[in-house]
């Protein structure tokens, strides 16, 4: 048991508050300048089953939630025994609630394999001391703040804030539950166990979701309108944007489908404004014909795609990475296009500045892949990040077009110059059909060749000034995003690093967290290990992996899906046969399941 | 003053109805962001735009004699009578015969996907809302593939003119059943008769409760051009279902089936009221009639949006661009 880093479960059933006891936790350890990074599990339905919440607490960076418990807190007999194995030592803390008619006490305890355990009537307290049983809850969140020795005013600022917005005549209640739930364990508890979350100094972090870290850096990127329609496991981008995009002068539009939502993302960005969607798989299905009308009349779209085990209605809830292959050959015919895959939750945010930046620049689709795994998960970032992150200057120069304007000229670079509803003479058409460089329609065979080439041409160097990539060996991490600066160059060289050794891991998105921590582990017990993950998927950015892969001795790629789809993507490129490490039962991977098959993969060196 | 004044100045409900210039006098701005023009003002102006000012760099690659020149031309008339300025004009559609419309005007022209020319006008507007926006399309385009987008911009009211030319064919596609084509017609696609009974999209605007909507007719240039006029100048969603027959694949559609049997709607009928609108509206009987069948002012989609804060559209001085408050965001996640 580690105080600088542990990993606590809180579960019981759907509806007993699990996910927000687990949200306002991560506040206060936030408001204490502790890292978090937190992932919860709730059945599709609202009601009904178990939820679950994991969070980790680490003094220094936390990469991913963690695998096994260093706390439970239980709310009934269901949750204790569902994830009482999964404790990581005898000395794992269980807090269970001790009313009679959720818990059977003694048998509990008698069964715990785990170290001290506390009884905490929870239930007891929240319908006897405050008289509503639903806010049992937050009696449980003041006692396991007690526990862990976070301050109390820091609990009722944050319980404060939640039901202020939601509902001010709760909030005395609530700060009543948490209080008594203080109390008891402060009145008592006799703590066993040497589990107190150490003190640091500094302004407190901010924590987001992946989903909001994309919404953020969609505004920040200058986004001033959203067209979507709601879909688990996006929507919180969708309503975020909600509230945002109007204080900026945006518009958030819930149009009746996914057909329409990027039917009407073309049109603003058609009129000017740079626009996205974000769906999960069945929408992307839906959006396939028109990203294709976004590749041929080179309008700039941004579409975010959380993906969700699949196919059909699939897993909603619930994470994988099995849209690779539609993101990067899904739609009709044949059209340029950009796929980018984040890879943290801060890297949501960035992604998405880069994704409209290469949008607009180059007149194509942009797809995000996000994961559930990711834009569900909530982790601790700075506050800099938003004081210091400048927000995108959007080019918008009316310009004079003049007699001859030509939307789809021909370039060196295939990139035309681009008019903008309004822009004084610089009408023109734009279609889904081929066309003439005016904008006419045209079958001619020849300028079907040229327009095709043209458009293509887009993509020539893009991995050269987009292809980023996150390398990992031991402690260090390196980013590659592009090297046009010093700063980027001599990152560079740590890149370079870590192209060498005997097992390189290969992987994309979210799994880099729980990947990056493996590597650590590996290189504790005398591996050689090193891992790649690119931030842009397609273009194939053969510039960083081709060193990478000549770099290594065994390969392992790691995806959440069946296919193993960058692996097959990889085996176009390479004459390679690595290991494959899969997983598609909707769970992300955790750190254990990696370094086991890291050390299965060095014992066969 | 303001688009509904002008609207005003015409007989209430029937200024379409009466196949004359009666709506020719009333000029002024499409769109009351640009709009102080009186009607005094317009015939003053000595460089007044006339219809050869929206001449679009395509040619109109129709079949000769089909209806759908008549709209264009009643458009483009009606552009210049209220002198909509051509770079704040988009012209949407999808896809079919009627769709090409946006390579004829001169616009910005945006012809999407089949089916989605709604959808894409809307963000067109909410994006650039200086826009004077036109959706042009079929009927197999608008009721048929497109039909899951029609109710949700009507019940939205954004300020659009959709102009839905019905030849009650699939015309693009030489010859097969649309959804308005008569019950019983032997197409290529219904060899022993058309099942399905014909929508009147008509019908279906005012169950939506749409504040516009109209009919008129490829054979009646004069009355086309005065209702696509009255529509344009209305604040809201206009649809305009314009009988345009395909002389070519619409047996049984054609200007001989129409002439005889399109009527301007009768002088006492009441464009307020809903359930007279509805019963005008019929298509099967030998009275076919024309003129707007209702009209009434309901709050506009992007004004309702703009008055809580949004669709500013493009900022012409990047310093008026709103600036993200970056302490609010930093409060809310912290």
């Amino acid at each position: 048991m580690n105080p600088s880093d542990f990993v606590m479960g809180i579960s019981g059933d759907a509806g007993e508050g699990i996910v927000l006891t687990g949200e306002l936790l991560t506040d206060v350890a936030a408001r204490s300048n502790i890292h978090i990074s937190s992932t919860q599990t709730f059945p599709a339905e609202v009601r009904g089953g178990q939820s679950y919440v994991q969070i980790r607490f680490g003094v220094d960076s936390v990469f991913n939630p963690g695998d096994r418990l260093d706390v439970l807190v239980a709310f009934n007999d269901l949750a204790y025994y569902r994830y009482k194995t999964n404790i990581a030592s005898g000395d794992t803390i269980l807090i269970i609630d001790g009313d009679p008619d959720s818990f059977d006490r003694a048998t509990v305890l008698a069964d715990w394999r785990g170290g001290p355990s506390y009884v905490i009537p929870m239930g007891k307290i929240a319908a006897e001391e405050i008289g509503e049983k639903r806010s049992k809850n937050m009696v449980a969140l003041g006692a396991v703040t007690a526990h862990l020795g976070l301050r109390a005013e820091l609990g009722e600022a944050v319980i404060r804030r939640f039901f202020g917005r939601k509902n001010p005549k709760l909030v005395d209640k609530n700060i009543l539950a948490f209080q008594a739930g203080r109390a008891y364990v402060q009145q008592h508890v006799t703590k066993e166990d040497h589990l107190t979350v150490p003190h640091v100094r500094g302004d407190g972090y901010m924590v987001m979701s992946g989903n909001d870290a994309i919404a953020l850096g969609a505004l920040y990127a200058g986004c001033r309108f959203y067209g979507g329609y709601p879909i688990t496991p996006a929507s919180e981008i969708m309503q975020l944007l909600a509230e945002e995009l109007p204080k900026v002068g945006g518009t958030m539009y819930q149009a009746e489908d996914e057909i329409a939502s990027l039917a009407a993302v073309l049109g603003a960005s058609f009129a000017g404004v740079r626009a996205m969607t974000a769906t999960s798989g069945p929408g992307l299905s839906l959006m396939g014909e028109l990203m294709g009308m976004s590749g041929i009349a080179e309008i700039p779209v941004v579409i975010v795609d959380v993906q969700r085990g699949g196919p059909s209605t699939g897993l909603p809830t619930k994470t994988e990475q099995s849209d690779l292959l539609p993101a990067m050959y899904g739609g009709h015919g044949e059209f340029p296009r950009v796929v980018m895959a984040p890879i943290s939750i801060r890297d949501c945010f960035n992604v998405m500045r880069r994704a409209f930046e290469i949008a607009e620049n180059y007149q194509v689709p942009v797809i995000v892949l996000s994961e559930q795994a990711l834009g569900h998960r909530r982790a601790t970032l700075p506050k800099s990040l938003l004081r210091e992150t400048p927000q995108a200057e959007v080019a918008r120069p009316l310009n004079e077009w003049g007699h001859t304007y030509n939307r789809f000229k021909i370039t060196d670079s295939g990139i035309s110059p681009r008019a903008l509803c309004g822009d004084p003479g610089g009408t023109h058409m734009v279609t889904g059909l081929e066309h003439w460089d005016f904008g006419g329609p045209a079958h001619n065979p020849a300028n079907r060749t040229e327009m095709v080439r043209k458009r293509f041409r887009k993509l020539r160097n893009l991995d050269r000034k987009y292809g980023g990539v996150f390398a990992f060996k031991g402690e260090d991490e390196a980013q590659h995003l592009h090297a046009t600066t010093d700063e980027e160059a001599g990152r560079l060289s740590t890149v370079e690093a870590s192209m060498r050794g005997q097992i390189g891991v290969i992987g994309w998105g979210s799994t880099a967290g729980v990947v990056r921590e493996a590597v650590m582990r590996a290189e504790k017990r005398g591996i050689s290990v090193g891992a790649i993950f690119p931030r842009m998927i397609y273009p194939h950015n053969d510039l960083t992996i081709r060193p990478f892969i000549e770099g290594h001795h065994r390969l392992l790629v790691v995806e959440e899906n069946y296919m193993g789809q960058y692996a097959r993507i990889l085996l176009r490129y390479y004459d390679i046969d690595p290991y494959r490490l899969n997983k598609y039962d909707g769970l992300p991977f955790t750190p254990e399941m990696v370094l086991q098959k890291i050390e299965e993969v060095a014992s066969h060196v | 003053m303001s688009s509904h004044e002008l609207t005003r100045e015409e007989t209430p409900g029937n200024a379409g109805n009466q196949p004359a210039d009666s709506a020719a006098g009333s000029v002024g701005a499409a769109h009351g962001t640009t709009g102080t023009n009186s009607s005094a003002d317009a015939v003053t102006q000595p460089d007044r735009r006339t219809a050869a000012d929206y001449k679009g760099r395509v040619a109109p690659i129709w079949c000769p004699g089909c209806g759908d020149y008549a709209v264009l031309s009643g458009l483009q008339k009606a552009l210049a009578n209220l002198d909509v300025d051509p770079d704040t004009l988009a012209v949407v559609s999808g896809i079919g015969c009627s769709s090409r419309m946006p390579g004829f005007i001169k616009c910005y022209g945006y012809h999407g996907a089949h089916g989605r020319a709604l959808p894409a006008a809307i963000g067109l507007k909410c994006g650039n809302p200086r826009m004077t926006v036109v959706v042009v399309g079929g009927d197999g385009d608008g009721l048929s593939i497109g039909m899951g987008h029609l109710p949700h911009a009507l019940r939205r009211n954004v300020d659009l003119t959709y102009l839905m030319l019905d030849n009650r064919i699939y015309g693009l596609t030489k010859g097969q059943t649309s959804p308005t084509t008569c019950q019983g017609l032997m197409t290529k696609t219904s060899p022993q008769g058309v099942l399905e009974m014909a929508m009147n999209p008509v019908r279906i605007a005012i169950c939506f409760d749409a504040s516009f909507v109209a009919r008129a007719y490829s054979g009646q240039p004069k009355q086309l051009q005065a209702v696509i006029e009255a529509a344009l100048r209305h604040k809201g969603f206009s649809l305009v279902q314009v009988l345009s027959p395909c002389v070519t694949f619409g047996k049984g559609s054609g200007f001989d089936y129409f002439g005889p049997r399109v009527k301007p709607l009768p002088d006492d009928h009441d464009a307020s009221d809903m359930y007279a609108a509805m019963k005008a509206s019929d298509e099967c009987d030998d009275t076919i009639y024309t003129g707007i069948f209702y009209r009434h002012e309901r709050p506009e989609y992007v004004e309702q949006i703009q008055a809580r804060g949004g669709a500013r559209g493009r900022e012409l001085d990047a310093a008026q661009e709103p600036q993200i408050d970056v302490d609010a965001l930093i409060e809310r996640f912290s």
